[in-house]
């Protein structure tokens, strides 16, 4: 016991005391949304609606009325010609769904994002595809699609998992051809199995204390509220950082590269996920569903990034059970994997 | 009683053989010096020992076991100060000394008696709260050997301890290396000093191109070698030169004597047996000289005899 106590408050400390680890882990996150945060509060807030004509007879014109930043005016088609010469309106929604603009505006620009999204939904809808994406995220008893919260319910996922660091640095310290230091401690009677057990849980711990802070700074600092369910949201949030750890064990393990290596390769890989799962906005995850859709079944970022919005954003806590059991199985699975890698105790090359 | 016997151990990284045929036997209570330039094996042999590397063909036991299957308990009973820093950078000397500690320690008291001892041993009071990364790199030394002898163990392997460091600190290891001795380690000390084996080593094994190339005393190295002592003598006056010629010819141990401008060098042989007979034999003889001087036979020579080789080449 008093082993494992000791091995817990030494993975405690070198996690504040390191500075890559105190930057990536702890400061990183609360940069990022608050960059994030401004950007996008800074965006929604400037932007005047945009005065658009619809011509009586558009199929989707109870979907345009929905659209917040459209000022919709519906009119006969020659009404509409005529506001459009006199730019009393950016462009028409015209009923053959096509649309007709003056220039190239901001404005304009904007119109032609929300016509092709139109033309998308409409295309998707006819090839009988209906894509999770849609249906977890739009419309959901009295909740409206909210793109700052999925975005960031991706982003908060994705720093849950950088507990990942902590366990490519375990396993630095534990495999004896990858430092001096755990070349020294294989020739000790270090307890493998107490050394990752207490990582594992300390760096779990400060991932879910981390994570908890940086939900608290968006709710009093930016007014974006996280913790709808809170107590889900933790346990959903520090079983992510126990696999994030659990990842971070496996991939050190297994391989021979430096950790100079893994962990500029675990950001990338993040990154990626993190895109694949909808956090750089929703085209790579629409793309992905449509013509890949295996890949966010099999994406842990994406998976977290749903369950957090759905229990935050729309209340729902349809399958959370299921995804704590799913995660909590992978972290364990790889700690074992771990565990086995480890065993080895002599190499070829040192 | 054998700490470790090596027997025909052979490491071979790819096309490169690092170990040949490598033989070491070290016994219970001695310092055995294990002496050879950079990139002889010392290292791999080492590592060998400790169970971390595999071998492709020999024998390694130490304590009767092989390292590389041995457990906890026998781990117990080593100790290896790396001669790459093997601590935490980012923690104080207390907190790495510490963690060290509880490796071993069964309880408590145990465990700050052994850190207080470590510490204690190697001088690091005044710094025990100091980052270890702030450390210079004397102290920075120091610490890596606290962590290697916090738990007091019966076989210390030390490889290069004094890499890179002042003569105070190297003062202050070899000092340290002695006491663990006097209090029961057996070591073995790997260094590429010949000065620091000497000095310290009970025996000597001499390591080249990861082969054996001798084991022994340093007398008995001297031994082994067509070694001979060099007597340099400065005359008051050049005029004495040739009788000091004839003298030194009649005696028994002569290999060569060589003279100019007042200034004789006699090489005798075996060496450190005529030296004294030769100043008697000035002093009789009325051969007035300004300086004289003797050059013996070290382990620079042995290795330079055995190798063709300098040891720091």
């Amino acid at each position: 016991m008093a082993g494992f106590l000791s091995h817990l408050s030494i993975r405690g400390k070198l996690a504040f005391k390191d500075r890559g680890s105190l930057f990536w882990v702890f400061l990183y996150p609360f940069l990022l949304v608050t960059m994030m945060t401004l950007a996008f509060r800074g965006l929604g807030a400037d932007m005047p609606s945009i005065r658009t004509a619809a011509e009586v007879g558009h199929p989707y014109l109870s979907v345009l009325e929905e659209v917040e930043i459209l000022d919709l005016w519906i009119m006969e088609p020659q009404e509409a010609r005529e506001a459009l010469m006199d730019r009393q309106v950016t462009g028409i929604f015209k009923a053959d769904r096509t649309l007709q603009i003056m220039d190239n505006s901001i404005q304009a620009n904007i119109l032609k994002e929300v016509g092709t999204e139109l033309a998308r939904a409409e295309a998707a809808y006819r090839q009988g595809y209906q894509p999770d994406f849609s249906r977890e995220f739009l419309l959901k008893g009295d909740q409206k699609i909210d793109p700052i919260l999925s975005i960031l319910a991706m982003t908060l996922s994705m720093f849950a998992f950088y507990s990942y660091f902590s366990g490519i640095s375990m396993v630095d310290h534990l495999q004896a051809n990858l430092s001096p230091l755990a070349a020294r401690f294989a020739t000790t009677p270090l307890n493998r199995l107490s050394f990752i057990m207490a990582g594992s849980l300390i760096n779990t711990l400060l991932s879910a204390f981390n994570m908890t802070a940086l939900l608290i700074y968006l709710k009093l600092v930016w007014q974006i509220d996280f913790l709808t369910a809170p107590s889900q949201t933790l346990l959903l949030l520090a079983v992510t950082g126990w696999l994030g750890v659990a990842i971070g064990l496996f991939v050190g393990s297994s391989n021979r590269l430096s950790s100079k290596a893994k962990i500029p390769l675990g950001i990338t890989v993040m990154l990626v996920l993190g895109a694949f799962a909808g956090m750089m906005g929703p085209d790579p995850r629409l793309f992905l569903d449509r013509y890949l859709p295996w890949l966010n079944r099999l994406n842990p970022l994406s998976h977290v990034g749903k369950l957090l919005y759905r229990l935050n954003a729309l209340s729902i806590s349809e399958g959370y059970w299921t995804g704590i059991l799913l995660l909590a199985g992978a972290a364990l699975l790889l700690s074992g994997a771990s565990l086995l890698f480890l065993r080895k105790r002599q190499y070829k090359e040192l | 009683m054998a700490v470790c016997v090596m027997q025909g151990v052979v490491k071979r990284y790819k096309e490169i053989t690092a170990l040949n045929q490598f033989d070491l036997q070290l016994e219970e209570g001695e310092i055995l010096g294990l002496l050879g330039p950079n990139g002889s094996g010392k290292t791999t042999a080492i590592n060998c020992m400790l169970g971390l590397l595999t071998y492709d063909q020999g024998q390694v036991t130490v304590y009767g076991e092989d390292p590389g299957k041995a457990g906890r308990d026998w781990k117990r009973r080593i100790g290896l100060i790396p001669s790459d820093l093997a601590y935490f950078e980012d923690l104080s000397v207390i907190e790495n000394i510490r963690y060290f500690a509880g490796l071993y320690a069964g309880d408590k008291h145990e465990w700050k008696a052994m850190t207080e001892q470590a510490i204690d041993f190697a001088g690091l009071d005044r710094y025990r709260n100091f980052a270890a990364k702030k450390l210079s790199g004397g102290l920075k030394r120091r610490l890596n050997i606290a962590c290697g002898i916090v738990h007091s163990p019966q076989f210390l392997i030390l490889d290069e301890p004094t890499l890179a460091l002042d003569a105070q600190s190297r003062k202050y290891v070899l000092d340290g290396v002695r006491q663990l001795n006097r209090l029961g380690s057996t070591i073995l000390y790997t260094t590429h000093y010949l000065e620091e084996a000497q000095e310290i080593c009970d025996r000597i094994l001499i390591i080249d191109e990861g082969r054996n190339m001798a084991t022994g005393t340093v007398e008995e190295l001297v031994s082994l070698i067509d070694a001979r002592e060099s007597v340099h003598i400065q005359l008051v006056s050049k005029e004495q030169e040739a009788a000091l010629m004839d003298l030194v010819r009649s005696f028994e141990g002569l290999v060569e004597v060589t003279g100019q401008n007042g200034r004789v060098t006699v090489s005798l042989s075996p060496p450190g047996r005529h030296l004294a007979e030769l100043v008697q034999a000035l002093n009789r003889e009325s051969i007035a000289y300004a300086s004289l001087y003797s050059e013996l036979p070290d382990l620079n020579d042995v290795f330079l005899s055995l190798t063709g080789k300098e040891l720091r080449e």
